[in-house]
């Protein structure tokens, strides 16, 4: 089989899609760019799956992901999400893009020490049925870097009880380092179509250009399996079998 | 231009007697005067604006200039045999191999970052970016090496905490990666701090441009940001000194937009890609008036602009300000009339404004029109090259005599020195709660290191490591250094222990030096004394870099860095690049839970060197004369580890600098919290000093590496034949939960931990 076709939207300035591009090859994918002044469904038609990749879209300028989900291809990719054609992926600044388009509940606001931070993160898979959960064992501890000054997810009480019944909160941080509400990390929508994702698992797919881990400095490659589970995700919907 | 009659060359004819603001410009009566010669009547306003700017110190590097030549004298053509592009180019540029190359540069933002630390830390990044881009290449790192007064001064914190986020800001919506850095506080530096901000970029050869305008005919086009009145007259204020009151004038700092520029890189890089400029050149100080006099001069010397088509973010301001404004995120090409079409579409593309100002041609003119009115009419190249040159007098301080007679041991800071083992377990834990030793970790996390997926490794290493190229592995290692009290003490020593020092950290991460880049930050050339702190040092960097065969490939200069009268330690930044086959083989100095049990060796020998070190310095004393520069012993040093590293013998290696054989333990230990039992025993014997001496020494040519017990052996072996010191002093012990020095202390790494981490977030973190 060919390999699958993954969307990759080019923000300006989204400076991690370079790395999420390489991350869906060496997942196996084959990674399409997308432009974010797009306003035509065709270039989405045999593109099961999107991904949202993270940086400092349009510089965070006004608000972090803001600007972005003012860009057309925000429309198209929202239609294509309620006409259950398209899983919608946010990771890092992509997954403020989603909050931002109202496609996820909740917000980000300022970390609680109010600056950049770049670090690593633990972060433990809560559900493993999602589209880029699926090759995570449920309860698996991973270690991804965080970054960013706008990290700090929050909710309304409702939205946040609504997350945790529904078993919406699928990656959670054993410690958020932005202070972020009930340690959420990754959610998901009710219909599993839309992701975020506040991590750059991109980050952490090379041995030697990863994470901390036990066998070395940058050895960590956690990230890997969330890109195995988009893959895995987009030759499944293009099989017609329906997305988890 | 405020008055109703345009300053056109006609009426400037006319008018000779007319009064020009020379003086207010930076200008002195002599270089007045000599304008008037060459121009040959008095200069229009938009004429003198050019000259003022670029004869200015920063621009013209007129009292360096005479020092600065010895770089390229000294440099033998062994040297020269890894140099594409040499010094006078935007940035050198060097040969990897297989046909990549990769260009570096340092540039100060002092002056800006003291007026408006956030910005001006921001702006220096950006500019030190496009300097890279102009030369056709991907910036893949960007680093920094800052300067600041005494950490407890009121000022302080605005200074490091609008720096330091200001690097952050820039170099993270660029995405370009923070590699390599490092902050340095004292209070010469109080009114006075130093932003220093480095680039490095990599290219195909076939991609490299240089900055020139050739080809009669060929368009001129400005493109990127619109030009406003930002920075005007910065050139001018980089080349004067802050007096009480501020700056002596206070222009508007210029304000960086980071999203812009990152779209510019994508823009540029594909212009090049497709061969569609012929000479590139960004706009920094002195904005157009020295794109467009550097390129002129530099190609076949004939220019003709049309000022008016600038496109203008403010449309009230004069010829004079827009040749001289220094807005950011600007770049100014030549392209040939066949590809102005391909050019406009990938503007349209980018979304990038850009506007056609003029064409070359081969009159060995420049001239600019105002709407239609001729505002300036010169020969390039005596605006661009023919600034004065000034062969300023220097002479050796008369207090540089007693200055080095006050050794450490002689003064009353150096007496009743720790010596049983729970003073000396005091200092160390003393040593590295201070500002100059704690953690960077407040700093370095505000950047973003990770970004672009090819860095090996970045703080709190010797060197930050990038991969160039991900079917080999071929990559580089860079670092940053310069001990500011070392060249106050001996400008030519000292210069030469920062070129040291920057060499051996990129040769303890396993990279062989390639070259260096200089960012020289020194005080007033009118100040005889100052002038022989800047000769002495760019003779020390000559001699070292010619003894150690790696050429200087570029630099920047930065003087009038004083508060009134009094100038900042001399401060040559040193940054090396080294190069790796395959950055796998890159190796870390901090020591990683994983490399528990492992050996520990010291390379290089111990002496009584503890003059202008870090532990003089927490005593309140600097006087003496530096450790004592061995270049032949720093060479066999990096040919030692660069062995060892790419043949799989080393866990870690961490050079000995500031701090001494205590200060690199501890950097070893406390990243990860991994322990380790030493005994100095060996060392104390061989070198014959006591256990202090063995502590807190700064001796040079020396290391730390941690060895598999596998390697051992081998490593012995390979140390031993080459001849080079190393005595076995313990081992990694991780459950040891301490640093551990047998017979004298144990200090736990709680303990140790507690003032190092806080240090820095304790008194900036918000």
């Amino acid at each position: 089989m060919s390999a699958p076709k993954i969307g990759v939207v080019m923000f300006d300035a989204a400076t991690d899609a370079p790395s999420v591009l390489r991350a869906v090859e060496l997942a196996g994918g084959t990674p399409v760019k997308l432009h974010p002044k797009t306003t035509v469904a065709p270039d989405l038609a045999d593109l099961p799956l999107v991904i949202l990749p993270g940086g400092f879209s349009y510089g965070d300028y006004l608000r972090a992901g803001a600007l972005a989900a003012t860009q057309p291809i925000m429309r198209v990719l929202e239609d294509a999400v309620k006409a259950q054609e398209l899983t919608l992926i946010g990771l890092g600044n992509g997954f403020q893009v989603l909050t931002e388009s109202g496609l996820l509940p909740g917000g980000f606001i300022a970390n609680d020490v109010p600056v950049f931070e770049h670090a690593e993160v633990d972060l433990v898979v809560e559900n493993n049925t999602t589209a880029m959960t699926a090759a995570y064992d449920t309860g698996e501890h991973i270690r991804l870097v965080h970054k960013g000054a706008f990290t700090q997810y929050t909710a309304t009480e409702e939205e946040l009880e609504a997350l945790e019944e529904q078993g919406n909160v699928v990656i959670r941080a054993t410690e958020s380092p932005a202070g972020s509400v009930n340690n959420i990390a990754g959610i998901s929508s009710d219909d599993g179509l839309v992701l975020g994702l506040m991590a750059s698992p991109e980050y952490a797919i090379e041995a030697g250009f990863g994470t901390d881990h036990a066998e070395g400095p940058g050895q960590g490659v956690d990230g890997q399996g969330l890109f195995v589970s988009v893959v895995r995700a987009a030759i499944a919907a293009k099989n017609g079998v329906v997305s988890e | 231009m405020n008055n109703e009659q345009l300053d056109t060359v006609d009426y400037a004819a006319g008018t000779p007697d007319q009064d020009q603001p020379w003086a207010a410009l930076g200008l002195n009566e002599q270089e007045y005067q000599r304008i008037r010669r060459i121009v040959g009547r008095r200069p229009t306003e938009a004429e003198l604006a050019m000259y003022s700017s670029m004869w200015s110190e920063h621009t013209s590097y007129k009292s360096s200039k005479v020092h600065l030549k010895q770089f390229g004298q000294k440099t033998t053509e062994e040297m020269q045999k890894h140099m594409l592009v040499g010094l006078g180019e935007n940035a050198g540029v060097v040969d990897l191999g297989d046909g990549w190359a990769v260009t570096f540069k340092v540039e100060s933002h002092n002056s800006p970052s003291y007026l408006e630390p956030f910005q001006g830390a921001a702006t220096g990044i950006g500019g030190v970016v496009r300097d890279i881009i102009s030369m056709g290449a991907r910036p893949v790192a960007v680093l920094d090496a800052l300067r600041v007064g005494h950490e407890d001064h009121e000022d302080t914190a605005r200074i490091v905490k609008g720096a330091v986020a200001g690097v952050g800001h820039y170099g993270n919506i660029l995405g370009v990666p923070n590699i390599a850095g490092e902050t340095d506080f004292d209070p010469v530096f109080q009114g006075n701090p130093l932003v220093n901000a480095g680039a490095v970029g990599v290219l195909r050869h076939e991609d490299l441009r240089l900055a020139q305008a050739s080809g009669a005919g060929n368009k001129i086009v400005l493109f990127g940001a619109r030009t406003g009145g930002d920075g005007i007259g910065g050139a001018a204020m980089s080349s004067a000194s802050f007096d009480d009151e501020g700056a002596t004038n206070t222009p508007v700092v210029q304000a960086g937009d980071p999203l812009q520029e990152n779209v510019i890189i994508e823009a540029t890089l594909e212009l090049f890609s497709k061969s569609l400029v012929e000479g590139i050149q960004d706009l920094g100080a002195a904005g157009i008036a020295c794109a467009t006099s550097e390129l002129a001069a530099s190609g076949d010397g004939g220019m003709h602009i049309e000022l008016t088509n600038v496109l203008l973010r403010d449309e009230g301001l004069s010829a004079g300000d827009i040749l001289m404004a220094e807005s950011q995120e600007r770049m100014m090409a030549v392209v040939t009339p066949d590809n102005t079409d391909a050019f406009e579409h990938i503007m349209h593309n980018y979304g990038v404004e850009y506007s056609w100002l003029g064409e070359v041609n081969d009159s060995g003119r420049l001239t600019i029109d105002w709407n239609g009115e001729r505002i300036v009419d010169v020969d390039p190249v005596t605006v661009a090259d023919d600034s004065p040159v000034y062969e300023r007098p220097y002479a050796r301080p008369a207090s540089q005599d007693a200055l080095q007679a006050d050794t450490f041991r002689g003064s009353a800071a150096g007496t009743n020195l720790p010596s049983t083992g729970d003073e000396l377990k005091a200092a160390v834990v003393e040593l590295m709660s201070s500002v100059n030793m704690a953690d960077r970790s407040w700093i370095s996390s505000q950047t973003d290191t990770s970004v672009g997926g090819n860095t090996r490794q970045g703080a709190p290493n010797d060197s930050g490591v990038i991969r160039v190229d991900e079917e080999t592995g071929m990559g580089i290692g860079l670092a940053i250094d310069c001990n500011s009290r070392y060249v106050y003490l001996d400008p030519y020593q000292g210069a030469q222990l920062a070129v040291a020092e920057s060499y051996r950290n990129v040769a303890t991460s396993g990279a062989t030096p390639l070259g260096i880049s200089d960012g020289l930050n020194f005080g007033s050339p009118e100040n005889p004394d100052v002038m022989w702190q800047f000769a002495e040092s760019t003779r020390g960097i000559a001699d070292a870099c010619q003894e150690l065969g790696i050429p200087v490939t570029g630099g920047n200069v930065s003087l009038y860095n004083q508060t009134v009268d009094t100038p900042i330690h001399p401060t040559p930044m040193i940054v090396t690049l080294g190069r790796y086959d395959d950055v796998a083989t890159a190796v870390p100095s901090w020591l990683h839970p994983s490399f528990n049990g492992s050996a520990l060796y010291l390379l290089g020998e111990t002496f009584d060197e503890l003059d202008g070190s870090q532990f003089a310095h927490l005593r309140g004393h600097l006087g003496g004369t530096p450790p004592k520069v061995d270049l032949a012993q720093e060479a066999r040093l990096a040919g030692l580890l660069a062995n060892a590293s790419r043949t799989h013998m080393l866990d870690a290696a961490h050079d000995l600098s500031e701090g001494g054989l205590a200060g690199a333990l501890a950097d070893m230990v406390l990243p990860a919290g991994v322990g380790v039992r030493v005994n100095l025993e060996y060392v104390t014997e061989r070198d014959n000093i006591d256990a202090f001496t063995a502590l807190f020494s700064e001796s040079q040519a020396r290391a730390i590496v941690a060895v598999p017990l596998s390697e051992e052996v081998r490593f012995r072996g390979i140390a031993e034949s080459r001849g080079y010191p190393a005595l076995r002093i313990g081992v990694v012990d991780a459950d040891s939960e301490s640093l551990e020095v047998q017979d004298l202390f144990s200090a736990s790494i709680t303990e140790l931990r507690e003032g190092w981490a806080s240090a820095l977030p304790q008194r900036f973190g918000n």
